[in-house]
């Protein structure tokens, strides 16, 4: 592979080798943020709660002021926000806490339905939904007291889909079901022969060699791939006249659900099954692969990767955060007792 | 050569009879003056006395005009005949007197007069008994001091080829005007004794007369042997001044400043979508059928238009000329190429050309994994010509072109929603029939119909952000141009210039891919997540007259050219605004007409030094992907812009050259992303941008002397746009400030030739990275950039070397060439790079020291 590399180097130019140092956790940042529900209408109210750890591990409390950040952002902005997000200021309203409800415009401001018209200008452009056709109302998470960025979150919005006729739009409505963030299940071992040990509850540690690696594996629940009344779950096929038990109270599931999701380029709704996508972070010792994931196609349900052990002795903290591709957040942590070999 | 008039008649009236019926001269006889007489006008009076049947039987001068004259005007009057005049109704015998008028009328020439010296090229002195012959097979050997004449030269362009002892035959073209006479100085290569030469391009410095202000051209032979061009003709263009480096690749042409789609690049008068393949390591055209290219970087006459940048006009060899079958094969570690040319039935020809890049397909076999770390470009191109000589002057010509492209990168990641891929596809081909007549006299015509198509295919992907273009185009078109001699100092071009093309566009995905100019991002950033759809068809007409002037009073020291364009433009889009459901959409046309003026000026006050300045207006109609409803904007202006240069230059001794020119350009309308809050809809771009550009070149250029030719050349250039009127003036993404290239070819002893180039480049502006934003919901950071562009990248060196040996084998050569890039191994940065929180950044660096191992067959 070396050969290849500087084979191709001759052929093509040379990329350096810029180490991917996300995973380490060194110092106080946000791994996550998780806003309940992750999904809802604009004026509901939404509570935000970060992973915010640092070298030691999780950091209690919440030291952030929570806002909602207002203004749009211009189609010359390639960024997830306008730069106004990025200061305090005109564009920023306060949250009550960590908690606060929706801008009741928000579809308007940040979804398919048109803002106002400007004098003498035909209507203004809405915006484009993203691949999953969702819109977000973008949350800010600041330290004043630190002079670092912000950190965005993004609160997904249920605004209906855009340009349709009634019936499509009822057929929408009927089967489209609010997000709910993925969780981990397990966190489990994978020892040497294939077996797979679970973690027992998240204050448990687990004792390795320094040096040592193992691979750990994250599982999710698993989500149904078809209808079937009585299964607690209420898929898009099914609604309460057809299954009274499961949509009477809409119950998600928390791995990768399936959600229907308009194709604007072929204008038929379609059923999609979320892909996750697993963040993995630890205090010490180094992991395989940064983030690993499924893809929407992938019906497997667990994600692996390794960790190498630090040389000395000491106490690792990590965590695993899975991601849903409507803005789903869910996470688990785990501590590592290293030994002297 | 002289003619008589009739000036009066008066017959005799006898008895009462009436003239019923006066005579009238049915054939009339040149009187021919004796030798020695040197007065040419006079006027001779005679009485005539016809007979019944109308033939002369008497002359008697009645007014003389000397002596010399009476005799000729009378001994021609006898051979007059008359019809029969009547009196009373019957043919008669009358007397009639008639004025002889000698006049003196001049005849323009028909023919040319060829004369010229010929000299050893390193001595600089004139060689004896050099045969020069003409194509019709007329010639004539140097005297002495190394001169010939030939007159009575068929006029239009002919072949010369020049023989001699301690002389390869040699082959060049002249183009020979009815009455005038052509004084060329051929300098050549004279052979050692006992060496064997080969063929080799002739320089000569024969008077032209310049239609645009500023330009180079250059010879096809001259350019293959450029280091660093792999033998690619058309590569020339990257080392020529004006013209930007362009980025590892890129493959794309930066001239003045000017985007890349703002320069034209026309091939026969035909515009083709590209100059160079995907990567720039080669042209679409093979070298064999290229004669020459010439570069115009600003300020072109007013038979071109559609475009805001500078002018890259290509012209192919011609096949009709041809006398023998000639046939090229090469190969290196990019590609294999093959030509071969026929002439057929002694009128005309027929060539075909290939070319077929193998590194990707190589690499796909036997390592498949390589594009995902690296775009491999895959390409192939054709070239068919056909040409039949119709009369000397007179030509008709078929030329078909296809190239094609191909580039699949892809990033691999653990994590699906991480991976990242791009597959895109360009293909164009056209084909035009041209017929060319050179009067002779100065006239000249050319008509050109041409047709084509273009496809684009362009997927890309981020995760689940996947972005589609599909690009379906037609094009038709015809040029034609009437090009007079009015006067010795006037010449009159009137002509049409026109194209149509209609475009099906099919685009879905993220509205910030592909990018495009002003964009503020970093390498490898996410594009936004936003996707929209859009499905619609552009048709653009262009259909624009022209005139143009170029007087010059005084012969070379004087040259005004001056044109007018009338370029009205009309497109007609299948969507005006973004659909709304299923309900039906109204389309739009517009319609923009614009006037362009344009003007260059050159005089040579010494005969080794000239003064120049040009100025025109220009515009070009929006691209046809930015008139997307969901994407652009539909109601896109077409940009328009100006061009004013200055220069001055001229031979300070014979073999060197030098050329400075100074310019400024400016360009409006051009379309940017919207910087509203709320755009409006159908409004994602608006029409809102504005360019200047401003700078000098300088171009050092030594003719082969010794062996030796090249030339340097030095661009110091700010380019500069600003998104809004209200916006501060910033660096454009194709600012490039200095531009250094220096070229030197030797032509060795024993074949061989070596050849040197080096260049100086700055680095492109980008915007710095000053921070980064955690965006939790996509888990990444996204940048946060200080002032636009106000960062660049490293200055870029890179020393080139070429070495080659030509073996004659038979009636065929080999040559083996290597071409070595980057000979000193310089570690040049091409692209910032920046770890996934963009605290740390890196440098992609472009390619090391790289030996090209080539080898031509050519017979």
């Amino acid at each position: 592979m070396e050969a290849m590399r500087w084979t191709l180097c001759l052929l093509a130019g040379c990329v350096p080798e810029l180490i991917d140092d996300t995973p380490y956790v060194d110092e106080p940042r946000v791994l996550a943020i998780r806003l309940d529900p992750p999904e809802a209408v604009p004026g509901a109210t939404v509570r935000a709660s970060a992973l915010f750890a640092d070298a030691e591990g999780l950091v209690d409390g919440d030291p952030f002021v929570w806002s909602f950040c207002v203004a749009r952002k211009p189609l010359a902005e390639l960024g997830p926000v306008s730069p106004r997000c990025y200061e305090p200021g005109e564009a920023w309203e306060a949250m009550d806490g960590a908690q606060g409800a929706l801008p009741a415009d928000g579809c308007a401001r940040f979804g398919p339905n048109p803002p106002p018209a400007e004098a003498g200008e035909s209507g203004g452009r809405p915006v484009d939904p993203d691949p999953s056709g969702g819109y977000y109302q973008p949350v800010v998470a600041s330290r004043p007291a630190v002079d670092e960025e912000p950190t965005l979150a993004f609160a997904r919005l249920r605004c209906g889909i855009p340009n349709v006729n009634q019936e499509t739009f009822v057929a929408w409505n009927r089967a489209y079901r609010d997000n709910v963030s993925p969780m981990p299940e397990t966190l489990s071992v994978v020892g040497e022969a294939g077996t797979v040990v679970p973690w027992e509850g998240t204050g448990d540690a687990i004792e390795v060699q320094a040096g040592a690696t193992m691979t750990l594996e994250v599982a999710w629940p698993a989500c149904p791939d078809s209808a079937s009344c009585g299964d607690g779950v209420c898929s898009p096929e099914e609604d309460v006249t057809t299954c009274r038990d499961d949509c009477e109270i809409p119950t998600g599931c928390n791995g990768a659900e399936r959600y229907v999701v308009w194709d604007t380029a072929d204008k038929i709704l379609r059923l999609r099954r979320e892909a996750l996508s697993i963040a993995w972070y630890v205090t010490g010792g180094t992991v395989a692969e940064a983030r690993t994931g499924r893809s929407a196609d992938d019906p497997e349900r667990t994600s692996r990767n390794e960790w190498t052990a630090p040389s000395s002795a000491g106490e690792v903290w990590g965590a695993v955060v899975l991601r849903d591709d409507r803005g789903g957040v869910g996470y688990r942590s785990f501590r590592v007792r290293v030994r002297d070999p | 050569m002289f003619g008589g008039l009739l000036a009066s008649l008066a017959w005799a009236q006898e008895g009462g009879q009436v003239l019923t019926k006066a005579p009238e001269l049915l054939e009339f006889a040149e009187a021919e003056l004796p030798a020695g007489v040197t007065s040419r006008t006079a006027s001779v009076v005679l009485r005539l006395t016809l007979g019944v049947d109308g033939r002369v039987e008497e002359v008697e001068v009645v007014e003389s005009g000397g002596e010399d004259f009476d005799a000729a005007a009378s001994e021609a009057a006898r051979r007059f005949l008359f019809s029969p005049a009547e009196i009373d109704g019957a043919p008669s015998r009358v007397r009639i007197l008639y004025r002889y008028e000698f006049v003196e009328r001049l005849e323009l020439p028909t023919t040319a007069i060829f004369s010229g010296v010929v000299r050893d090229r390193e001595r600089r002195v004139p060689v004896p008994g050099v045969t020069v012959t003409l194509a019709d097979g007329r010639r004539a050997v140097t005297d002495g001091e190394g001169r010939f004449e030939i007159r009575d030269v068929e006029p239009g362009t002919l072949s010369i080829t020049l023989e001699g002892e301690r002389l390869t035959a040699l082959g060049t073209e002249e183009t020979f005007v009815a009455g005038e006479r052509l004084d060329a100085t051929y300098d050549v290569f004279l052979l050692e004794e006992g060496e064997e030469g080969d063929d080799m391009e002739i320089l000569v410095s024969a008077p032209a007369l310049r239609k645009a202000a500023v330009s180079t051209e250059v010879g096809a032979e001259e350019a293959r042997k450029i280091p660093g061009t792999q033998g690619d003709v058309l590569r020339v263009v990257e080392s020529l001044p004006g013209v930007a480096r362009a980025g590892l690749g890129s493959g794309s042409l930066v001239v003045w400043g000017a985007a890349p789609d703002d320069t034209g690049v026309y091939v026969d008068g035909v515009r083709v979508p590209r100059l160079y393949h995907d990567g720039g390591l080669r042209s679409v055209l093979g070298s064999d059928i290229v004669r020459s290219v010439e570069l115009v970087p600003g300020g072109f006459g007013a038979a071109y238009g559609r475009g805001l940048g500078g002018l890259v006009t290509v012209k192919t060899a011609r096949v009709e000329d041809e006398e023998s079958v000639r046939a090229t094969v090469a190969a290196d570690l990019y590609d294999g190429s093959a030509f071969v040319s026929v002439p057929v039935v002694g009128r005309g020809g027929i060539a075909v050309g290939g070319r077929y890049g193998w590194v990707g397909p190589l690499l796909d076999q036997f390592y498949p994994a390589v594009q995902d770390f690296f775009p491999i470009p895959r390409y192939y191109d054709v070239q068919l010509r056909a040409g039949v000589k119709l009369r000397p002057n007179e030509a008709l010509d078929v030329t078909g072109i296809v190239s094609g492209d191909r580039t699949v990168r892809t990033a691999p990641n653990a994590d699906p929603a991480r991976e990242a891929s791009e597959d895109r596809r360009v293909t164009f081909q056209r084909a035009w029939l041209r017929y060319s007549r050179d009067g002779g006299d100065g006239t000249v015509t050319s008509v050109v119909v041409f047709g084509g198509a273009d496809q684009q295919d362009r997927v890309a992907s981020f995760g689940p952000v996947e972005t589609s273009i599909r690009t379906r185009q037609a094009v038709v078109g015809a040029r034609a141009s009437y090009r007079a001699r009015i006067h010795p100092a006037l010449t009159l071009e009137g002509g049409l210039d026109s194209e149509v093309s209609v475009a099906s566009i099919v685009r879905e995905g993220s509205t910030a891919v592909p990018g495009r100019e002003g964009d503020v991002r970093a390498f490898g950033q996410p594009p936004p997540d936003q996707i929209a759809t859009d499905s619609f068809q552009v048709v653009q007409a262009n259909v624009a007259p022209y005139v143009e002037a170029a007087l010059a009073p005084w012969k070379e020291r004087l040259t005004v050219v001056a044109g007018l364009r009338l370029d009205p433009q009309v497109r007609s889009v299948s969507r005006a605004l973004p659909q709304v459901g299923i309900a039906p959409t109204n389309g739009l046309l517009v319609e923009d007409t614009r006037l362009e003026p344009r003007i260059s000026v050159r005089a040579a006050p010494l005969e080794a030094m000239y003064v120049m300045a040009a100025a025109g207006l220009y515009s070009q109609q929006p691209q046809a992907q930015d008139l997307s409803a969901a994407f652009g904007n539909p109601s896109l202006p077409a940009p328009r812009g100006a061009h004013y240069l200055a220069g001055i230059g001229g031979r300070p001794a014979k073999p060197l050259s030098i050329d400075a020119t100074g310019y400024f350009t400016r360009s409006r309308d051009l379309a940017m992303r919207s910087e509203r809050e709320q755009p409006a809809r159908g409004a994602a771009l608006e029409a809102t941008g504005d360019g200047r550009a401003y700078g000098a070149q300088f171009m050092l250029r030594l003719d082969a002397v010794a062996g030796f030719s090249g030339w340097i050349s030095y661009s110091l250039g700010w380019s500069e746009r600003r998104n809004t009127p209200e916006s501060s003036w910033r660096p454009s993404d194709f600012d490039q400030r200095h531009v250094l290239t220096a070229l030197v070819a030797y032509d060795l002893p024993l074949g061989f030739d070596v050849g040197l180039r080096a260049r100086v480049a700055s680095g492109y502006p980008r915007s710095e990275v000053q921070g980064a934003v955690y965006d939790v919901r996509r888990d990444v950071y996204q940048p946060v950039f200080g002032e636009q562009n106000a960062l660049r990248l490293p200055t870029f060196f890179q020393a080139d070397v070429r070495v080659a040996k030509e073996f004659a084998v038979r009636a065929s050569t080999f040559e083996i060439s290597l071409d070595v890039q980057n000979v000193t191994n310089f570690k040049n940065t091409e692209e910032f790079i920046y770890s996934s929180d963009y605290q740390e950044r890196g440098g992609i660096s472009s390619l090391p020291i790289l030996p090209v191992l080539g080898v031509r067959w050519k017979r």
